[in-house]
């Protein structure tokens, strides 16, 4: 059985919609675990430092 | 009775209910395919524990009147239903909840530290979803050379799908969209997931120089604490699930399974899912994939299309990687290897390793490993988020 003719213009639209959608959720992963990282490492960095201090 | 009479008594026996009078050459072939897949489960150890219940699930699904298969029906007698039929229809088919389970255990045995230590590595993991977006269009312009082998939009998701390299995001996209072609897919991922020795390393050598394979990378990455380990998983959960709702029987279980594993409270459960939960999740499903390639299903032509397009989607995923590897390389302040874009399919861990080991090929001093397990394991949510964007566009739950 021959499967309906294809839409080209639905076709491309998913292909573009589909990789606009990864890059976007992945590039908004890495923007939040990038900040994410920041902001544990800054606490990190205080700790250690008061730390230092009391041993001052 | 006469010597004819009982003569033509057993033949008759041989011919209805005896499995040698109905066996065909089409079952033969594929019994013959499934002791192939068992053959290499068990001399080569490629994937093995897949492949081997694959094979096994073909050669009971492909006996003559067993009636392993049989699926239940409304007002069918008792005890007419086969265990294969069973497993197909409610794990498979209907209720499709064999590959979340999976998804689930995969994220407790996950470890995404290389990938919250060095956040770039998600874009590798996007970057190598391409390959699924080329398959599918592939899939679609088949029709226009042999019309009669066309495939419709949903059966070319399913196909570009392969390229994600990830079995079960396969499975239960394939499951939902295109059932009668999802013991192809399926056994096709998983295929190509075995293959990743043979099939990265030509593409990757042909997209770099010597001198890119030789970057030198600190072995190294930051250390990553537990609270940003137990965050990651609710926050990637939350994120992908708002803009994909789709995509949360995959992602949603794959990073529930990591919270309960970086949690460090329910060990118990965690060690559940890491061990007795996927492995008998993964016999019932991996037979269930062999039981769902009768031979009236695969004997077809586009068997072999569906095999081809699914590697090119493997192909050029690992293809459009490096390329972005290679962008990468040249953006990045400190010395970035390209390959690790290779690494952005899901095939975790094989296709780290592979890169691991072209990195010290080339340079001795590499130790890639760490830094490739990023892009790899970004490369599970890549694909998971692929698929559950194909399911948005046709299922409405």
């Amino acid at each position: 059985m021959q499967p309906p003719p294809v839409d080209w213009g639905e076709a491309f639209r998913i292909v573009g919609g589909g990789v606009l959608v990864v890059f976007l959720i992945m590039s908004l992963l890495a923007v939040a675990t990038t900040l994410m990282g920041k902001i544990f490492m800054a606490r990190e960095a205080k700790k250690k430092a008061a730390a230092k201090e009391v041993k001052a | 009775m006469s010597w004819i009479a009982y003569h033509e008594g057993v033949l008759k026996i041989l011919g209805v209910q005896v499995g040698f009078g109905n066996l065909d050459l089409p079952h033969i072939i594929m019994i013959l395919v499934g002791l192939g897949f068992i053959t290499l489960a068990i001399l080569k150890e490629w994937e093995p524990y897949e492949l081997l219940p694959i094979g096994a699930g073909m050669i009971l699904a492909n006996l003559p009147l067993t009636g392993l298969t049989s699926q239940p029906e409304p007002g069918m007698q008792p005890g007419m239903a086969g265990v294969l039929g069973i497993i197909l229809k409610y794990g498979l088919y209907t209720w499709t909840i064999l590959p979340q389970f999976i998804f689930f255990g995969i994220g407790a045995l996950t470890d995404f530290s290389p990938l919250i230590a060095n956040p770039r590595a998600f874009l590798l993991g996007a970057a190598a979803q391409v390959g699924i977006y080329t398959s599918f269009l592939g899939a679609l312009a088949v029709g226009l050379i042999w019309p009669d082998w066309g495939f419709s939009l949903k059966e070319a998701c399913s196909i570009g799908i392969i390229g994600g390299a990830d079995g079960p995001t396969t499975i239960y996209t394939t499951g939902l969209l295109a059932p009668d072609i999802m013991g192809i897919t399926a056994t096709a991922a998983y295929s190509y997931m075995a293959m990743v020795a043979i099939i990265q390393p030509p593409i990757i050598k042909l997209l770099t120089s010597k001198a890119e394979r030789s970057t030198y990378m600190k072995p190294m990455l930051r250390p990553v604490s537990r609270a940003e380990r137990i965050l990651f998983p609710i926050v990637a959960m939350l994120l992908i699930i708002l803009i994909i709702p789709k995509s949360a029987p995959l992602v949603g279980f794959l990073l529930l399974g990591n919270l309960f594993r970086e949690s460090g409270v329910v060990e118990r459960l965690s060690n559940t899912a890491q061990n007795e939960l996927i492995n008998i999740i993964t016999i019932l499903l991996m037979l269930g994939i062999g039981a769902s390639m009768p031979a009236d299903r695969v004997m077809d032509p586009r068997t072999l299309l569906v095999l081809f397009l699914g590697l090119a989607a493997f192909c050029v995923g690992t293809g459009a990687g490096v390329i972005f590897g290679k962008i990468m390389s040249k953006f990045s302040k400190e010395p970035f290897n390209p390959m690790l874009g290779a690494a952005g399919v899901s095939a975790v861990p094989m296709s780290a390793r592979i890169v691991h080991h072209m990195g010290q090929k080339n340079n001795k001093k590499n130790f890639l490993l760490m830094h490739a397990m990023g892009p790899n394991v970004a490369g599970v949510i890549g694909s998971a988020v692929a698929g559950g964007y194909f399911l948005g566009l046709f299922i409405n739950f």
